[in-house]
Formats: structure tokens, sequence, C-alpha cells
């Protein structure tokens, strides 16, 4: 099973450099995504989940900055660190350029799509030529093969009448549209891992109805894998293989689609569920997570979510817990110590309310 | 009714009758889009130049009722007209034509003065908490202004009714003198909801308040308006385009397509038994969260048409898959298909020519339907060969989709009583008996 992993992250760290102290936005984050899968990482905003799809491409801007951990894409090192003779850290002499990445990886090897499909398009520019111009950068064909090319793509990701709309500029196309024209750029190059961050969540929900089939189908097609980042759990359920939820920088759980539907265990992702309204049954009462989730300058000590968690005893304050295996394969990963009898949760007594409110400001370190 | 703090209730209506009625609601814009885009040459006799406004229609002749105390949830796509309808029951944009009747008081023949003193029992919520609350104002104030703007209680009472307030809506009364930016999105909400209770409404117009909010968030704000609901026996319009949302918050439903009210009933049945084909491709169109169900879902393929020159007929028929089958032509069920959905292709231009064979393969399963329908077909298919496929769309759409009934006259209204004793309404061709 090992030679399918296409993209391996492990313990990624990302950290932000502000002056109101260090904001760890990505604190020990493992993963990987195999050949032709699609990796969901869902959680609210300010869980990590953008930072970290954008240190894989190594876009993160000052004052972030990847601090830790190792990013494998095939054999190639993204990032890697190696500690020197006297315990300092430098960067790992494999780790590719900053040259090799922009040509060789970024949008030919792993492509994104964003939120905003304006922020990606040039709008004094015609859609058809953006595409075009990608394609003859990236494929061995003359301007006039790019053309045809593009057309054909744009028709393929559902743009009515691609001859014509081929001339239209960004601002005449809709927001569906746009993300079509984005989807048809992402996949232009044929790349092996395409990362999605929420790319549907402005849009309509019919429209992105057809943009979850469209993706489905060229998935299908061209083999690519995908890592899909959603706050959504309806579009988790809809499109992924195995999903990892993110909390305060950190994977709380990792299962495949059903498992974390059907057999939730960490108290996160239970209350996530169980907080969402449903299109297709009547809930007569929701039973939301209580409170909101803290800053990660100073998170919690300990676990992270015991301020909010129904679950949490006074020993959640002792560790941080790790992803532990709840089989042997370590296929459905969950870190709580709920589940490790090593830990003493059983034997120590629950947490009131007021004293998780006076511990929530002390910091971890 | 608890109402420690100070406000007489105006108990006019009671809970259960209409607290709103709109009656033919319309609200056209202008097209001011530069000087010369509404002249246009006049060939006939006189003035050799027109001056012809193109109008967008973006509410086109909307009926409904809201009882007090219940919660009319709006739904439709983007560009469907809801938003308008919102601010124009408010009389924030003046109605074209109809009425609109507040607690039996046709808002659209008061005067101004009559109109802002029935706006505080009138509030609205907005999407963005943040651009809705002054960042230069403490929430505590922000919570006040209504109530002195109406000229309601005296300082000190109003003071203690916006801690009041804050507390019924779940922050501490102790943050009264913290400025909005101290708070969380949700929290921001929370103030959104304490100023538009301040003024002690009847009715609470809300365009998409937790669409901003991560999901926990949202659901604690959603429990916490369905509390006040009961509470201060609240009437909600609430627009969302998350349709779980929707089903969570409303007693009923009414579904906008292109301003139009086309479906309108109980929020079970809305969701369960809907009647409407636009009602239901939009059901079926949206993800679950259940894995077990994934694929199952159905698409609903194009945009919602231009309000500038909507669709004869049935506003719905050029996306509607149910389009009834054109008198005149010897159609069996599968070939109508077929053909539906053969037109919807050329004119989306979604496929390219390879051969005729390979089109009518694709689209017909191997043979062209017989008879005059057939012919229509050929000739159509003989210009898509010369790629002329404007010509072919044009020839396909004027003999088949033009003919239906849906296309020829406007649906009417049919009512159908519910056993839950609500009314369901619908407007489409196929419920004519």
């Amino acid at each position: 099973m090992k030679e399918n992993i296409i993209l391996s992250v492990k313990d990624l760290e990302t950290h932000f450099f502000t002056s109101g102290g260090i904001v760890r936005a990505v604190d020990g984050v493992s993963f990987n995504v195999k050949s032709g899968e699609t990796v969901g990482l869902v959680g609210e905003s300010g869980a990590g989940k953008s930072i970290t799809a954008r240190s894989i491409l190594r876009l993160v801007d000052s004052p972030g900055q990847i601090v830790g951990g190792e990013i494998t894409f095939h054999d190639q090192m993204i990032f890697g660190t190696q500690e020197r003779a006297d315990g300092t850290i430098e960067r790992h002499p494999d780790m590719l350029d900053d040259e090799t990445l922009r040509t060789q990886i970024r949008g030919s090897k792993i492509a994104m799509i964003f939120q905003d499909p304006m922020d990606s398009l040039n709008p004094v520019f015609k859609i058809g030529d953006q595409v075009r111009e990608l394609i003859e950068l990236n494929r061995d064909v003359t301007k006039y093969e790019a053309k045809e090319i593009a057309i054909e793509t744009l028709r393929e990701v559902g743009i009515p009448d691609p001859e014509n709309r081929y001339s239209d500029y960004p601002h005449e196309f809709s927001g569906g549209m746009r993300q079509r024209v984005l989807i048809a750029m992402a996949f232009s190059c044929q790349p092996d891992l395409i990362i999605a961050d929420e790319p549907t969540t402005a849009l309509d929900v019919t429209v992105e109805g057809e943009i979850l089939n469209l993706v489905r189908d060229l998935q299908k097609k061209y083999n690519t894998s995908f890592l899909w980042i959603t706050h959504d759990m309806a579009v988790i359920a809809e499109l992924c293989d195995r999903v990892n939820v993110m909390y305060l920088g950190e994977i709380i759980e990792q299962a495949n689609v059903y498992d974390l539907f059907d057999d939730a265990h960490h108290p996160y992702t239970e209350a996530l569920l169980k907080s969402i309204p449903r299109p297709d049954v009547s809930i007569e009462k929701l039973d939301p997570i209580t409170g909101v989730m803290p800053g990660a300058i100073n998170p919690p000590q300990g676990c992270r979510f015991h301020t909010r968690c129904p679950d949490a005893h006074r020993a959640c304050l002792d560790t941080n817990p790790p992803l532990i295996g709840l089989d042997e394969n370590e296929q459905h990963n969950v870190a709580c110590i709920k589940y490790d009898e090593r830990t003493g949760y059983w034997e120590s007594e629950e947490l009131e309310n007021e004293e998780r409110n006076q511990i929530k400001g002390i910091n971890n370190v | 009714m608890s109402d420690s703090v100070g406000m007489k209730r105006r108990g006019e209506v009671e809970l259960g009758e209409t607290l709103v009625e709109v009656n033919g609601l319309k609200k056209h814009f202008i097209d001011n889009d530069g000087i010369l885009t509404n002249i246009s040459v006049d060939t006939g006799d006189g003035f050799p130049l027109k001056y012809q406004p193109k109008k967008v229609r973006a509410v086109d002749g909307v009926n409904l009722t809201i009882e007090k105390g219940e919660t009319l949830g709006l739904v439709g796509e983007s560009g469907c007209g809801k938003s308008t309808l919102l601010r124009t029951i408010l009389q924030l944009l003046e109605p074209t034509e109809g009425n609109i009747y507040f607690k039996g008081t046709d808002l659209t023949s008061i005067s101004k003065d009559e109109l802002r003193d029935l706006r505080k029992d009138m509030q609205m919520i907005f999407q963005d908490p943040q651009s809705s609350l002054s960042p230069r104002m403490r929430i505590g104030r922000i919570v006040e202004e209504p109530m002195e703007a109406h000229g309601l209680l005296t300082k000190d009472e109003r003071q203690r009714r916006a801690k009041y307030l804050l507390e019924k809506v779940g922050l501490d009364p102790s943050h009264y003198n913290r400025y909005p930016h101290a708070f969380s999105g949700g929290q921001r909400q929370r103030v959104n909801l304490a100023r538009a209770l301040s003024v002690n409404p009847d009715f609470i117009v809300c365009d998409e308040p937790v669409s901003s909010l991560d999901v926990s968030i949202q659901a604690q704000v959603l429990n916490t308006m369905k509390e006040l609901q009961e509470e201060f026996g609240l009437t909600y319009l609430f627009i969302a385009h998350d349709l779980s949302v929707i089903r969570y918050i409303s007693d009923r439903v009414a579904v906008m397509y292109l301003g139009k009210v086309v479906e309108i009933g109980d929020t079970d049945t809305i969701f369960d038994n809907p009647q409407h084909p636009y009602t239901k491709a939009l059901l079926d169109s949206i993800p679950v969260p259940n894995p077990h169900r994934r694929g199952e879902r159905g698409v609903l393929k194009g945009d919602v048409p231009s309000p500038l020159n909507p669709p004869s007929g049935c506003r719905f028929r050029t996306r509607c898959p149910s389009l009834i089958i054109p008198e005149g032509f010897d159609f069996r069920e599968d070939e109508w298909d077929y053909t539906l959905s053969f037109i919807r292709a050329v004119k989306r231009r979604d496929f390219t020519f390879k051969s005729r064979d390979k089109v009518v393969e694709r689209f017909f399963d191997g043979t062209v339907p017989r008879g005059d329908a057939g012919s229509v077909i050929d000739n159509a298919l003989i210009h898509i060969e010369n790629s002329d496929w404007q010509e072919a769309s044009e020839l396909l759409t004027e003999a088949f989709e033009e003919q239906s009934i849906c296309a020829r006259a406007e649906p009417q209204t049919y009512t159908q009583m519910e056993d839950t004793g609500v009314k369901h309404k619908t407007a489409c061709h196929l419920h004519q008996t």
C-alpha cells in the first residue's frame, strides 16, 4: 500500500510571528494522500485548514513561516529540516528550491483552486486566453492547438457555447461559471493532486451540486487526487474517501468517510455532527457545541478542546493527546484520552464549567 | 408575556392571525445602464427615436400571508428576488405595484410619519453582522438607539432594558460598554438581535442571518432565535440559501423563482412531498451530510434566466425537466425526454458534431422520433452539420418548447389543503386537472 501515497505531511508546524505573540496556526499535523483519492480537511474557521493547504505549496507569507515537519510529494521533498551538530535546526539539503517548486510542481503537478475565483483570474484578459496561456506554458503544443484544447476543456467543465464564451472577460461570467473555469485550468495540465480550498462555499446550492458532480466525473476520468478543504459536512459526505477533522491547529480525528459519519469517536466530531441542521430530516432541537474556539496564541493546556468538551475530565488538562489508532491498521485515529486506558481519564473527576473558564487562559508551554 | 423591563405589549394581532399580507406585489427596476441604452430606433411614423426603458422584474406579482408567531422561510437561487421582496415588504424600496398590509394597515398608502411609527414593529437583521454595527459605538448604545429614535422610555429605563436584552440574547450584560470589534461573529449577530428586539417588534425580517457563521455558532444563534420567538411571540420572515437551515427554523416555506412564488406550504410537506418541479429539482440537487446517500443527487442545470427578459408562460420552463409535451406531436414519453435534452444541449452547445449517427446515438438512443417531430429534428441536425447552431437552436425552440402549454400560458395557482390544515399552493401547469 505504501507505494501509492503521493503526498505525505508529517508533523507540520506553521506559525505566525505577530506582535501579539506566536500564533500556532498549524501545530503538528500529519496526514497523507494516496493516488486517485479525495481527502477531506474539515473544521471551523481558525482551525488551520487553509494554512495547512498553503503550507503544502509553500505559499505561506510573512509573518507566517513553516517552522517544522516534513512535506514529501512523490519522492521530492517540498519541505524538510535537519538538525545541525550544535542542535539548531536548518533546512534539509534535499528540499526543493523556490525555482524548481514554481516551475515543476505548482500548477503542473499540484494545482490549487481557491474560494474566490476572481482572485485567480485576471480581470483584463479574456477567459479563453488565460486558459490557453496555461496550456501553452505547460504542454508542448502550438498556440493554435492550445486554443483548441482550451475550448474543449471549457466544454468539458460545462461552459455553454464555449466557442463564443472564449472571448468573454471574467466579469461577464457568473460565480459558478468562473469556478468552472478555474476547475478547467486546474485540470488542464493534468496534475497528480489538486488542492481545493472551499471552492463551492460562495456558490448557490444548485451550482454547488453541479460542481461537485463535475469534479467527481473529472476525477474518475483523470485519476486525480484531491485534498478538499471545507467546513461543510455535506460536501465531505458527498465527495471524500477519507477525512481529517481539525481543531485549533491539530488533527483530532481521521477516518474513512463512512466511519466518520457512522461512528465518530472524538467528542468534537460528535458535537459537530450533532450541531448541523439537516435538509433530509426534521430536527426538533439542535444540540450546538457551547462556546467559541479559543485563540491559537494561547491554546488551552492539555487537550485543546476541553474548554468546550461535554466529556471533559480533570485528566484532560494534563496532556495534549496524540492521535492513536482505534484499529490495527490505524485507519481510524482519534486524539482523545477517553480511548486510552493508561491515561487515567475514567478515574479522574468531571470538569466543572467554572474551572474550565479559569484554566482557559493559561498557556501550555 | 414577560415584560419586566418596562414595555407594554401592543396585542392588536393574536397569535395565529394574519400579521402581514402581501397582495400582487411587484418591484421593477429601470435598467439605467447609460443614457443611450434605453433609446431605440422607431421605424414607424413620427419621431424616429423611442424611449423604452428596460425593466428588471425583480419581484413580479407575489402573494403571501404571514401569521403572527410563525416563521416563514423563503428559498430560491441567487437572483430570484428574495432580498428585493424582503426590502419591498419593509418599504425600504417603493413597490411598483401591489399592497402590503401590516396588522391591517396598507403600508403603501400611509404617510411617512405613520410609516415611521409602524417601523418600530418591523425590524430587520442582515447577513453581515460586522457591517451592520457601527464600530464606534458601544454595544449598549447600539441596542438603545432604536428606542431613543422612537422616543421610548427614559434614559435609565433604556439602559436597563438594553442590559436585560443583552442577557436574553445570550451575552454578558456587563459587556454593555464594549465595542463591536471585541466580539466574535456569532456574538455580533446576537447584538443585532438585541437591537432588533429593543423596540419590542412583532415582525423581524432576517436576510441570511447565520450564513457567515461557523456551523457550531450557527446552531447556537438559531436556537436563541427560536427561544426568543417563543418568549416574545415574534414573527420571522427568514431567507437562507442553506436549505437545511430553512428546514430547521421554518413553520412554512415559500419557494421563489425569478420574481414569483412557485410553491408555498408547510415545511415538512415542502421538503418531503414537493409538488413544483423547481422545488423538486432544488431539493434533489443539494448535498446531504450522509455518505450513504452519495450519488443519489440530481442536478439542476443552467442559471436563472435574466429578469430583464423572463421566459413567457411559466418562468421555470427553460430549465424544467417536466416540460409538458406540446400538442400536435405524437411523442412517446421517452422520445419527448430525449428531444428535450437534445434541445437544451443544442442551446448550450454541449457537444461537438462528429457525425449525424453519433449525435442520434447519444441523444435518441439510435432512432430519431417518427412523424413531424422527426423531420424538425432532422432539419436541426442539418443546421448543426453546417455549424449553424443558432439556427438549429431557434428552430427546435420554436417548434417544440414554445408550443408547450408551459410557454403559452402563465400557470395558475392550485391550492391543496394538507392534513395539518395548512394550505399548500403550487403554480404549475402539471396540476391543472
